[in-house]
């Protein structure tokens, strides 16, 4: 049985508190925006530091639904969709292998 | 108490770079000077040098080198070419810009290639990067 992927931060990019707000900063040479300053929502700041760690898409759910109020099947989604925007653009990558 | 659930959005602001953060600085060569400027005499350039700075050895090119590149030809970043006298004279590659000797002094080295009527072909160069305006490190 295949286990779900795993995903942590790319290293492409480092998050700083600036005057209070997240601000992500690109830091690669291959960062897709690296002409570009960041801005993360809450929620987008929370993810962000979910995966400082490898996790699959589904702990993240899970460590937002501990956090967060809110519908469940959207909060998966949303958790799903902004994962698979955060390895489009190299914020995340599938985490190696142990 | 949980904080309500918003959707995770990140908001991108593009930015270009500009002449304004693009730094201008001066490359002195001392081939023919003392890398700070001062032209000593056409010098041809036979010899390699051992050590410079942080850079390592520099291979000669068996050019001569006289006093415009001892007397620095303005760099900007930009559009990478030197500018003697306002006007591009040499196309610029390879600029490695090593340890800072001194505040807004750098060793150096540099190739270039004679962009004139009678080009002479390929140089390369070692001395110092100095900032143009120390005071206004951002400025071009």
């Amino acid at each position: 049985m295949m286990s779900e992927p795993r995903y942590q931060l790319s290293g492409q990019y480092l998050l700083r508190d600036i005057a209070g707000e997240a601000v992500i900063i690109p830091i690669g040479e291959n960062a897709p925006a690296g002409n570009a300053i960041l801005e993360p929502n809450d929620t987008a700041a929370f993810l962000w530091h979910a995966f400082e760690q490898p996790r699959t898409a589904e702990q993240a759910v899970q460590l937002a639904l501990n956090e967060y109020e809110g519908d469940e099947a959207m909060i998966r989604a949303q958790v799903c969709g902004f994962v698979q925007a955060a390895l489009g653009c190299q914020i995340l990558k599938e985490a190696d292998e142990v | 108490m949980k904080k309500n659930w918003q959707a995770p959005r990140i908001q991108v602001q593009e930015f270009e770079a500009n002449e304004y953060v693009a730094a201008c600085y001066s490359l002195y060569c001392k081939v023919a000077g003392d890398g700070e400027g001062r032209f000593y005499e056409d010098t041809w350039f036979n010899d390699d040098v051992d050590s410079w700075g942080n850079l390592g050895t520099i291979k000669h090119d068996g050019q001569l080198h006289g006093q415009p590149c001892a007397n620095g030809s303005s760099y900007n970043e930009s559009t990478k070419q030197f500018y003697e006298n306002s006007k591009p004279v040499s196309f610029v590659d390879s600029v490695n810009r090593g340890s800072e000797a001194s505040p807004g002094k750098w060793y150096a080295t540099w190739g270039s290639t004679d962009g004139g009527e009678a080009a002479t072909g390929h140089y390369t160069h070692y001395g110092y990067a100095m900032l143009d305006e120390p005071s206004r490190p951002n400025h071009s």
